[in-house]
C-alpha cells in the first residue's frame, strides 16, 4: 500500500471534484475552460486522462500547418504557431511534454540560425516525445538544430569536438557524476563524422573515427547509435529523466524514494515515455497534498493558462511577445540547462509585468481577447456571487475566506461599474492571489 | 474568365455618369438648408439610388460560405419586417422624390439637419415618430424639415449647383465647405509632416487650400463610383498619360505614385519629421558610398527616374505546382520608373551589385549559400539578376526560393522586381494598368481572389496567429474574403489634377 | 528653474520606515527591495555605426589632419577648444560647456589590440569586453549583464534595462538576469485594468495584495512576499514620478523620447542601475559633413537635456553617461566625400566625472595601415566605470584593467 505510484482512487471523502481536475489540467496541459472542466468532473478520472491524453488516433495530425508555419523561416511566426498549438489544446499531454522536450535539450536559434530547423525539432518532440525514449534520443542525436546547437558540426576525427558527448551524459541522460571524462571523449569520437548538411542530418564517413571505443569501462562502442544503446540501459539514466518528470509534473524537490520508484516505472514500461507519465499521472504521489500548488507558473503557464482557463481566443504572436518579455522565449532558451525555473522565474518586477499584462489583456489593450469579459459573468448578481465566478474559473473554486472577502471588497467597489470593466478588475484581482502563480 | 484590367481600366476612362430621366428638382429641399451647414448631401432620386445598389450587391456571390449567405439574407428579411414591407416602397412613401441632409458643426457637437418630400406623408410621420423620437419635425408645402427648421437661410446652398448635379444623377451628390470647415476646426491636425504627408500630398494640399469639396456618387449597372473634386492645386511636374493597353500577362494590383522622390531625398525636412530626416540622411551616406565619387545617388540616380514612379503587383508565373515549389505562391512585385538619363542605369547596376555582395556576405554569416548574381540580357534590355541557390534541405523549399531578385532596364524603364520575369514583363509592356496622369491605385478582383485561393492555408495561418483563430473559422474568413473580391471585377482610385481643381475619382465594379 | 525646489523623492529611511509599517514583509525582503546605500547609474548610450571620432574631438592644431581630409576638415571653423590642441565638433555647444565645467570629460583613443573593421564583429566586441572570443554564441553575455548579475540581489527592479528598442542588446545578455527592454516607463508601475493607471494605494486590490499573508505553504508565502514587495517597488515608483516633472526640454526626436525615459528610471531611484541608449546612423561612408553634423547635434541636445533633468531632480551626482561607438573611422577621408570604417576612437564621459580631458592627443604620424592606434584599452573605462558603480570590475571583464580614472572617486 506505500507504493507512491499506485493509482490514486477517489472517496466520499476525497472526490475527484474540479480541484483534482484543474491540477490534473495544469500539470498534464495549459488548464482548460470551466465547462470542460465540469464535464470533466462528471466523467471521471479516466475520461480526464483520456482528454489530455487522447489515443494518437483522435489527436489531430501535429504538422497539420507545419508547411505554412515556416515558410517565411522566421523564428517569431514558429514561436507564435507553438503558442496558437498549445491554445489549442487538442493533446494537452502532448503539447506539454513538447514543451519539457524544449526545456530537456534546450536549443537556441541565436546560433542554430535556421528556424525551420527549430521548429522541426519540436515537431520531433510532437510526434516522437510520448513513445520510447530510445527512439527520441536516437531522433535527437541525428537532429539538425542539436546537432549545429552543440558544435557536432566541427566534431572529426581528426579534431574532436567532445561539446555534444558531454551534454549527452550531463544534461539528456545522466547528469553529473554518472561518467567520467573518458567516456565524454570515447562518446564524441563515436560521434565524429555526424554532421549536417543542407538543412538534414548527414554522415561523413571519412570523417568518422573508425577505431575501437569502449564506453563506461565495458561497452565496446563504435558509432552514435551504440552510444544511445548503452547509455539509455543504464540505471542512472532512468533515476535522471524521473527525477526530471517528477520536478516538472509532481514538485520541484522530489524525494529519492519516488524517483527510484518511478524509474522502476519507467524501466519496466520499456522506456516508454507516454506510458510511465500515464501512470505517474493517475498516481497517489500526483494527487497528494504535497503536490498541491506547489510549482510556480511559468511565463507560458501563467499566459496561455490565463487564455484557456477563461476560455477566450486571443492572438498567438502578442502572446508569444508577453510571456518573452516575462522571461520565456520559446526556441532562445537562457543557456543549454534551459529555463531556470520555479522561483527564478518571478521577481518583484516579473510580477509586475505579469499582472499588468493581465489587466492588458482583460481591458482588451493587448492580445485581442474575445469574447469581453462580462460575458463570464453573464447571470452573476452581486459582488459575493462575481467573486465565487472568479475564483471558480481561474482557481477551480480553491481559495480560503480571507482570499475570498478580499475578492468580494473588489467586486463591492465595483458596483456601477459597466459589466467588462467590472469583470476585468474582478477577474484582474483573482490573477493577483498567491494561489494565482502557482501551478 | 477573368477580364482583363486593362479593359477595364479604358471601361472606367471612357464611362460616363448613368443619368435619369423625369428626376424631381431637389432645388426646393436645397433651399431649406441652414446658412451654418458646412457638408450638404443631395439624393434627388432614393428609389432608383436604393435599386441600384440592391443590384450591385444581389444576388450575393454564390462562393459566399453557406451561413454568411444565411446571416446577410436573415438580415434583409429583419429589415423589411421593421420598415414594414420592401425597402423599395418605404423609402418612396418617406422620401420619394429627393431627399437633403445637411451636417451643421455647433458648440455642442455637430447637428444632423434634414429635408425631404415624401409621397406618404402618414408614412413620413410614422417613421419619424418610431425612429426620430425628440427629432423637431415640421411639414410644410409637402416637403418634411427634420431638425431645426427656423435656422437662418439666406440660399447660399441653392446657389451651388448641387440641385442641378443631382437631377442628373442616378446617386447622391454632396458638397463641403471646407474653408468653413478649417475656420471652424483649424488646419493643425492637417499641417502635421511626415512620411504619409508625402504619401497622400496631393490630398492633404487640397483640403489644406481649396475651398470646396465636390462629391459625387453614381451607381449604375455594375458600377459604383464615387468622385471629389477639391477646387486648388499642387505643384508638381506634369505627366504624360499613358494609354491603356492589354498588357500580355496579368496585373493583380498597381499602385503608381506621381511625386518627385529626389526632391524628397534633397529637401527632407520640407516633408518629414525630425526622426524621418534623420533616416533619409543616414540611409543617404550609405547610399552615396556604395558608387563612390563617381556618382551622387540622388542627382544622377534618382533624379533621372522622374515622376511616376509605379508598383506593378502580377499574379504569380503558373509554375510546376509540385511539392517543390514554396508553399506560398507569391505575387511578383515590380518596382518602376522611366529613365531620363541613361546614365543612371549603370550607376543603379553599380549599386545594386554591391548591396547584392553585402546580402550575400550576411547571408553568410548566417550559414545560409549565396544568392548567385549575374548580368543578364536579351534584346530588350539588360540588368542584374540574383538567382537562389539550388534548394535542398528538408521540407518544402522557404518562400525565398521563390525570388530572384532583379533590377532590369528595357523600354526606357528601370525595374526593380522581385522575379526575372516580372521585371522584363513590365519593361517589356507596351502599356500598363495603373498608368495615366496623377496617382493611382488599381485592384483587380478576380486575379486578388486567386492569389488568395492559392495561398489560403498561409492566409489561414496568419489569422490564427494573429487573431486566435481555429483552423476553421480561419478558413471560413479566407473563403469569404476571396469571394468577396472575386465579386469585384476590379477597384481603381485616381487622384489627378484638372486645371486648378483636385479629382479623386473611386470606380468599383461588380463582377457576375 | 533649477531654484525650484526638489520634488519629494522617497529617501531610503523615509522608505524603509514605511515599508516597515507592511505586516508581511520581512527585514531580509527590505534589503532586498531597497538599494544598500548606493544608487549609482550608469547609462550607456552608443552611437551606432562607428562615429567618426576625429571630427568629433578635432585635432585642429595638427597639420597632418587639415592634409588627410581636404573637405571634412571643414568643421574647425565653430569648433570648441579643448585646451589640448584638440578641440569638439561645432554642434556639441552644450557638451563642450560641460566639459569646461567638469562636468563632462573627453578620452582620447580608446580601442583594443588588433582592431576589427566589421561592424557587427567590433560591436560584439565592445559589448562583451572581450575581443578574442571567437565568435558570439547562446552563452555569450555582456558586460552590463555580467554586472547586473552583481547588482541583482540588491534590487527589486530591475537592475538593467535598453530603452527604445525591441531587442536587448548584447552587452546586456546574462545567463542569470533578464534585463527587459522598456518603451514606457508604466511598465513597472502596477496598473489598474479599467484605466490603465496606477492603482492607488487604498484600492481593495491592492489590500487584497498586502492581505494575502503567509499562511499557506513555503512556494505560496515566496509568492505573496514577492507580490507585496512588487506593490511596494510600484508605489514607490509611482510616487517618485508623481513628483516627476521634467525640467529640461527633452527634444522631440528618438533619442530625446529615450533619454527621457531614462531620467525618469534614473530619478524615481527605484533600483535600475544599469540603461543602454543608442543612436544609429554613423557609418557615414559619403558626404558626411551634414549627416555628421545633424548626428551630433541631435546627440548634444538630447543629452544635454537628460543630464539637465536629473540633475534638476538632484541625482546628478549619482549618474555617469558613457558614450562610444564601435570603432573610429580612417584618418584619411575617402573620394566621397565621406569616411571608412577604422579604429581607435575617443570616448565622451558626462556626470559624476573628473572633468576635462585624459590621455595623449591622437599621434597622425604614427598610424597602423592609416588607422589611429589605441592609448587606451577601452576595458580600462569599463573597470573604471564599474569602480565607481561598486561592482568587482575584475569578475566582469575576466581580467584586471587598471581603471582608466574619469568617473569620480567614489
Amino acid at each position: 500500500m506505500s507504493d507512491p505510484l499506485a493509482r490514486w482512487e477517489p472517496t466520499a471523502r476525497d472526490p475527484f471534484d474540479l480541484a483534482k481536475v484543474g491540477h490534473l489540467l495544469r500539470r498534464a496541459g495549459h488548464g482548460a475552460p470551466l465547462r470542460t472542466r465540469r464535464e470533466l468532473v462528471r466523467a471521471g478520472l479516466d475520461a480526464a486522462l483520456a482528454f489530455v491524453a487522447p489515443p494518437p488516433a483522435e489527436a489531430a495530425p501535429v504538422d497539420l500547418l507545419l508547411r505554412e508555419a515556416i515558410a517565411f523561416a522566421d523564428a517569431d511566426r514558429v514561436r507564435a504557431y507553438r503558442v496558437w498549438l498549445v491554445l489549442q489544446g487538442a493533446h494537452p499531454l502532448r503539447e506539454r511534454t513538447s514543451c519539457f522536450w524544449h526545456d530537456h535539450f534546450a536549443t537556441g536559434n541565436q546560433k542554430v540560425q535556421d528556424p525551420r530547423a527549430m521548429a522541426l525539432q519540436l515537431a520531433t518532440f510532437d510526434r516522437l516525445g510520448l513513445g520510447c525514449f530510445d527512439d527520441l534520443l536516437r531522433a535527437m542525436c541525428r537532429d539538425p538544430a542539436l546537432l549545429r546547437w552543440l558544435d557536432n558540426d566541427l566534431n572529426t576525427a581528426r579534431q574532436p569536438n567532445e561539446n555534444f558527448a558531454r551534454e549527452l551524459f550531463e544534461l539528456f541522460t545522466l547528469g553529473r557524476g554518472a561518467y567520467g571524462e573518458a567516456d565524454v571523449r570515447e562518446a564524441a569520437r563515436c560521434f565524429t563524422g555526424w554532421h549536417v548538411r543542407d538543412g538534414v542530418f548527414h554522415l561523413q564517413p571519412h570523417l568518422h573515427d573508425g577505431g575501437p571505443k569502449r564506453l563506461f569501462g565495458t561497452h565496446d562502442v563504435r558509432d552514435g547509435d551504440d552510444v544511445v544503446a548503452a547509455v539509455v540501459a543504464r540505471p542512472e539514466s532512468a533515476r535522471f529523466l524521473a527525477r526530471r518528470w517528477l520536478q516538472w509534473f509532481v514538485h520541484p524537490e522530489p524525494d529519492d524514494a519516488d524517483v527510484a520508484a518511478l524509474a522502476a516505472v519507467y524501466e519496466r514500461s520499456g522506456r516508454d515515455i507516454g506510458a510511465t507519465l500515464r501512470t505517474l499521472l493517475q498516481s497517489r504521489l500526483f494527487f497528494a497534498a504535497a503536490a498541491w500548488r506547489a510549482k510556480i507558473k511559468s511565463p507560458a503557464e501563467f499566459v496561455i493558462g490565463t487564455v484557456r482557463l477563461l476560455g477566450a481566443r486571443a492572438a498567438p504572436t502578442e502572446l508569444a511577445v508577453a510571456m518573452a518579455s516575462l522571461g520565456e522565449t520559446w526556441l532562445e532558451p537562457p543557456s543549454v540547462e534551459g529555463w531556470h525555473r520555479e522561483r527564478a522565474w518571478l521577481s518583484p518586477a516579473a510580477w509586475l509585468l505579469r499582472s499588468n499584462f493581465v489587466a492588458d489583456l482583460l481591458a482588451g489593450r493587448r492580445g485581442k481577447l474575445r469574447p469581453s469579459p462580462a460575458t463570464w459573468f453573464a447571470g452573476v448578481d452581486g459582488p459575493a456571487q462575481q467573486a465565487r465566478a472568479a475564483v471558480l474559473l481561474l482557481l477551480d473554486g480553491e481559495l480560503d475566506r480571507d482570499g475570498q472577502q478580499h475578492l468580494e471588497a473588489v467586486a463591492r467597489a465595483q458596483a456601477g461599474a459597466p459589466p467588462d470593466i467590472a469583470a476585468a478588475a474582478v477577474l484582474h484581482a483573482a490573477t493577483c492571489l498567491p494561489e494565482y502563480q502557482l501551478c | 474568365m477573368v477580364r482583363r484590367l486593362s479593359v477595364l481600366a479604358t471601361l472606367w476612362l471612357g464611362g460616363v455618369v448613368g443619368t435619369a430621366a423625369a428626376q424631381a428638382d431637389p432645388s426646393p429641399l436645397l433651399a431649406l438648408v441652414p446658412d451654418d451647414a458646412v457638408a450638404v448631401v443631395v439624393v434627388a432620386a432614393p428609389v432608383p439610388l436604393q435599386r441600384a445598389l440592391a443590384a450591385l450587391v444581389e444576388p450575393l456571390p454564390a462562393e459566399l460560405p453557406d451561413e454568411l449567405r444565411a446571416q446577410v439574407g436573415l438580415g434583409l428579411v429583419a429589415l423589411r419586417r421593421a420598415l414594414g414591407g420592401p425597402v423599395g416602397a418605404w423609402l418612396e412613401g418617406v422620401a420619394g422624390g429627393g431627399a437633403v441632409l445637411a451636417w451643421r458643426p455647433a458648440a455642442t457637437g455637430p447637428r444632423w439637419w434634414g429635408a425631404l418630400r415624401p409621397t406618404d406623408a402618414a408614412a413620413a410621420a410614422a417613421f419619424c415618430d418610431a425612429r426620430l423620437p425628440g427629432v423637431r419635425r415640421t411639414l410644410r408645402d409637402g416637403l418634411l424639415v427634420l431638425g431645426d427648421d427656423t435656422a437662418a437661410t439666406t440660399g447660399r446652398w441653392p446657389r451651388t449647383d448641387l440641385a442641378a448635379r443631382a437631377a442628373v444623377t442616378v446617386g447622391a451628390v454632396a458638397a463641403v465647405d471646407l474653408a468653413a470647415l478649417r475656420d471652424r476646426f483649424g488646419g493643425a491636425a492637417l499641417a502635421r509632416q511626415d512620411a504619409r504627408t508625402f504619401a497622400l500630398a496631393p490630398i492633404v494640399h487640397a483640403l489644406q487650400h481649396a475651398d470646396w469639396l465636390q462629391l459625387q456618387w453614381t451607381a449604375a449597372g455594375d458600377r459604383t463610383e464615387l468622385v471629389a473634386t477639391a477646387a486648388a492645386a499642387w505643384p508638381q511636374a506634369t505627366v504624360v498619360p499613358v494609354a491603356a493597353g492589354a498588357p500580355s500577362f496579368e496585373v493583380l494590383a498597381a499602385l503608381q505614385l506621381d511625386r518627385d522622390v529626389a526632391a524628397l531625398l534633397r529637401e527632407p525636412e520640407r516633408w518629414l519629421d525630425a526622426d524621418g530626416v534623420q533616416a533619409v540622411r543616414s540611409f543617404l551616406s550609405i547610399a552615396d558610398g556604395l558608387d563612390g565619387p563617381r556618382s551622387s545617388f540622388v542627382d544622377d540616380l534618382v533624379a533621372q527616374l522622374p515622376a511616376p514612379w509605379s508598383l506593378h503587383v502580377l499574379a504569380a508565373s503558373p509554375g510546376d505546382a509540385d511539392d517543390d515549389a514554396p508553399p506560398i505562391e507569391l505575387p511578383e512585385f515590380v518596382l518602376s520608373a522611366a529613365v531620363a538619363d541613361e546614365r543612371a542605369v549603370a550607376v543603379a547596376l553599380r549599386a545594386a551589385g554591391l548591396l547584392a555582395t553585402i546580402a550575400n556576405a550576411e547571408r553568410a554569416q548566417r550559414g545560409q549559400a549565396p544568392f548567385l548574381v549575374r548580368t543578364c540580357r536579351d534584346e530588350q534590355g539588360h540588368g542584374l539578376c540574383a538567382e537562389p541557390p539550388p534548394w535542398r534541405g528538408p521540407g518544402a523549399p522557404p518562400t525565398e526560393q521563390g525570388l530572384s531578385p532583379t533590377l532590369w532596364y528595357g523600354g526606357g524603364r528601370l525595374a526593380l522586381a522581385s522575379t526575372q520575369r516580372a521585371a522584363r514583363l513590365v519593361c517589356s509592356a507596351a502599356a500598363l494598368p495603373g498608368n495615366g496622369p496623377g496617382d493611382r491605385l488599381v485592384l483587380c478582383g478576380p486575379l486578388l481572389a486567386r492569389a488568395i485561393t492559392a495561398n489560403r492555408d498561409v492566409l489561414a495561418l496568419a489569422r490564427m496567429l494573429d487573431e486566435g483563430e481555429d483552423a476553421a473559422v480561419a478558413q471560413r474568413f479566407v473563403a469569404t474574403f476571396a469571394a468577396v473580391a472575386d465579386a469585384i471585377a476590379g477597384v481603381e482610385v485616381a487622384v489627378t489634377q484638372d486645371g486648378a481643381a483636385t479629382r479623386i475619382a473611386l470606380t468599383a465594379e461588380r463582377r457576375r | 528653474m533649477l531654484n525650484e525646489p526638489s520634488p519629494p523623492i522617497l529617501d531610503r529611511r523615509a522608505f524603509l520606515q514605511l515599508c516597515s509599517a507592511l505586516p508581511f514583509v520581512q527585514p531580509r525582503d527590505l534589503a532586498r527591495l531597497v538599494p544598500a546605500g548606493d544608487d549609482r547609474v550608469l547609462l550607456v548610450l552608443e552611437l551606432v555605426g562607428g562615429n567618426d571620432g576625429l571630427n568629433t574631438v578635432i585635432p585642429v592644431d595638427d597639420a597632418r589632419y587639415a592634409a588627410a581630409r581636404p573637405t571634412l576638415a571643414a568643421v574647425r571653423r565653430g569648433a570648441h577648444a579643448l585646451g589640448d590642441g584638440t578641440a569638439l565638433h561645432p554642434a556639441l555647444g552644450r557638451l563642450h560647456r560641460r566639459v569646461q565645467d567638469g562636468q563632462g570629460a573627453v578620452l582620447h583613443g580608446c580601442g583594443y589590440p588588433a582592431p576589427d573593421r566589421s561592424h557587427f564583429r567590433s560591436r560584439d566586441i565592445w559589448h562583451t569586453a572581450a575581443p578574442l572570443l571567437p565568435r558570439v554564441d547562446a552563452r555569450t553575455t555582456g558586460w552590463l549583464g555580467r554586472a547586473a548579475e552583481q547588482l541583482a540581489a540588491a534590487t527589486a527592479g530591475p537592475p538593467a534595462v535598453a530603452v527604445g528598442g525591441l531587442e536587448v542588446p548584447l552587452l546586456l545578455r546574462s545567463e542569470r538576469v533578464a534585463a527587459p527592454s522598456v518603451r514606457r516607463v508604466e511598465d513597472f508601475q502596477w496598473l489598474s485594468p479599467a484605466t490603465a493607471a496606477p492603482i492607488e494605494a487604498a484600492a481593495p486590490v491592492r489590500r487584497l495584495v498586502d492581505g494575502s499573508g503567509t499562511r499557506g505553504g513555503a512556494v505560496r508565502d515566496f509568492v505573496a512576499a514577492t507580490a507585496q514587495q512588487a506593490a511596494a517597488l510600484a508605489d514607490q515608483l509611482t510616487q517618485a514620478l508623481r513628483g516627476y516633472r521634467p525640467r529640461a526640454d527633452h527634444p522631440a526626436t528618438a533619442l530625446g523620447r529615450d533619454l527621457q525615459l531614462a531620467a525618469q528610471l534614473t530619478v524615481a531611484g527605484f533600483g535600475t542601475r544599469l540603461v543602454h541608449a543608442s543612436l544609429g546612423g554613423f557609418d557615414t561612408h559619403a558626404r558626411q559633413l551634414a549627416t555628421h553634423a545633424a548626428l551630433l547635434a541631435q546627440l548634444d541636445a538630447a543629452l544635454d537635456a537628460f543630464l539637465q533633468d536629473v540633475a534638476a531632480h538632484g541625482a546628478g551626482d549619482r549618474l555617469v553617461v558613457l558614450v562610444h561607438s564601435e570603432f573610429g573611422r580612417r584618418v584619411a577621408e575617402n573620394a566621397s566625400q565621406g569616411t571608412d570604417h577604422g579604429a581607435a576612437a575617443p570616448v565622451l564621459v558626462f556626470g559624476a566625472v573628473r572633468g576635462g580631458v585624459h590621455g595623449p592627443v591622437p599621434d597622425l604620424q604614427r598610424l597602423d595601415d592609416g588607422d589611429l592606434v589605441a592609448t587606451t584599452d577601452f576595458r580600462c573605462v569599463y573597470a573604471d566605470l564599474l569602480q565607481w558603480l561598486g561592482v568587482d570590475a575584475a569578475a566582469v571583464l575576466g581580467g584586471a584593467f587598471a581603471p582608466a580614472g574619469v568617473a569620480a572617486p567614489r
